[in-house]
């Protein structure tokens, strides 16, 4: 048995030691209070895990049938204006069944989304984020690159509804000696318990940035180390997690502009050690 | 009979889930308390992801996933309020604890170490070690709690042992400072 058992064994006993075996009789009865007015979230398409209820033979058949009447409902379509109006029709403008898809959210949507520009005078850049957000800018430096929600050494953008669940966050500090790619990697390794999520390599604001599970930027320009991070929390809706996806937070990125010779540092409170 | 229960409970039978509640509730309040460390918050947490259960229940896809499903929220609901409460600068600038007098026993006086050193790793690291050593999860279920890749899982369970190594080094030390110190006094 080597020091590794002998650990591993030590925190399973300390964990079975400390276990409470039950919990307040109140937290059951307040979370089913809680729930007599809580509606269930709607699912309004169900994809099917599997057919548990259909055999494959019919499941096969209704696939067909829902094909064939795609096909047919297209190919009228695609009949009927030539019938009508003869060579040289305009573009009718009827309803067809490839022109009518329902509304769906995508990362798409976004793109058309309107955007509002901030600078931070504090952590010198600028970035765009959604119209409508609130601006919570930075009031200290960021002598130690914390991210609590509202943490007053970061720049907040944040959606008013979801507020700490829907979120950039910004901050830049100075690399204070070390090599840009080694700040970037320190960052990135002690952010959260270290990010631990995929690390792509991205240029942003002429910049090799890296980006960590998709949605954690960092970077370092001149003599500063930066980072922007997205933040989406439980609370949203599927939708709305969907639209502020990577492909929404490298849109987001793809207005960066550093400018490290405009941010501020100013001096470590006396109660910072 | 679980399966039975969830399908009612996932179209909206309240009776259904709260038979479901009242069968999770210890387990899930257990696990929050031993990753926040903190009774009140680890309360929060439970109430919090048994709401969200009952909420999020439509989209369970799988009957037969619950209990997984279960430990995803739970661990979603401690992060988040690990993640309101902590600072996280505090996984690194350890402000130490005093030190228990020594009882004597051995087992004891480890597992007092290992107790204040897990205090000091983060909401992420504490999690992934309670769903390892307490629940017993395999990697891949632990990974599926994470919603995380199992190798990621490996990896982030490999830093929160070596950051709980590095705590009980750093208490031994200062433990053996402050010996010496009172045998200099």
């Amino acid at each position: 048995m080597n020091a590794n058992d002998n650990l591993e064994r030590g925190i399973a006993d300390v964990y079975h030691a400390e276990a409470p075996h039950r919990a307040p009789d109140w937290v059951l009865a307040n979370a089913l209070e809680t729930i007599e007015s809580t509606p269930q979230r709607r699912v309004l398409i169900r994809v099917p895990w599997r057919f548990p209820d259909m055999n494959n033979t019919f499941a096969k058949v209704a696939i067909a049938a829902v094909v064939v009447l795609a096909i047919g409902v297209v190919g009228l379509n695609l009949l009927r204006p030539s019938a009508s109006s003869g060579v040289g029709a305009q573009p009718s403008a009827s309803p067809s069944a490839t022109t009518s898809p329902s509304p769906s959210p995508s990362p798409a949507s976004s793109a058309s989304q309107a955007m509002s520009t901030f600078t931070s005078t504090m952590h010198g850049l600028s970035i765009d984020y959604p119209a409508g957000w609130v601006k919570h800018p930075a009031t200290e430096s960021a002598t130690e690159l914390g991210l609590n929600f509202n943490s007053p050494d970061v720049d907040y953008l944040y959606d008013g509804q979801y507020q700490g669940d829907l979120f950039l966050a910004m901050a830049s500090q100075p690399l204070a000696g070390k090599a840009p790619d080694a700040w970037v990697t320190d960052f990135l390794d002690s952010f959260d318990g270290g990010c631990t999520g995929p690390r792509v390599s991205i240029v942003v604001a002429g910049t090799n940035g890296i980006l960590c599970a998709s949605n954690l930027f960092a970077t370092a320009d001149g003599d500063r180390g930066y980072f922007v991070r997205a933040y989406t929390g439980s609370d949203l809706t599927p939708e709305e997690e969907k639209a502020h996806d990577e492909t929404w937070f490298r849109s987001v990125l793809a207005t960066l502009q550093l400018h490290p010779e405009s941010a501020v540092d100013t001096p470590a409170s006396p109660a910072a050690s | 009979m679980q399966a039975e229960l969830v399908d009612r409970a996932r179209r909206g039978d309240r009776e259904a889930f709260s038979v479901l509640a009242a069968g999770a509730v210890d387990r899930l309040y257990a696990i929050a308390r031993l990753a926040l460390r903190d009774t009140e918050l680890a309360e929060d947490a439970t109430q919090e992801a048994l709401v969200r259960a009952w909420r999020d229940l439509p989209t369970l896809r799988d009957v037969e996933r619950f209990d997984a499903w279960l430990y995803r929220l739970i661990v979603r609901s401690c992060a988040d309020i690990g993640r309101h409460r902590r600072k996280w600068r505090a996984e690194v600038s350890i402000v130490r604890d005093d030190a228990s007098e020594p009882d004597g026993a051995a087992g004891l006086a480890d597992r007092d170490l290992i107790e204040r050193g897990l205090r000091r790793l983060t909401v992420p690291q504490q999690t992934i070690l309670v769903l390892t050593y307490y629940l017993g999860l395999s990697p891949s279920e632990t990974a599926d709690a994470l919603e995380i890749p199992v190798g990621t899982a490996k990896s982030r369970l490999h830093y929160a042992i070596e950051a709980l190594r590095a705590a009980l080094a750093a208490d031994e030390r200062g433990t053996v400072g402050d010996t010496r110190e009172e045998r200099m006094a």
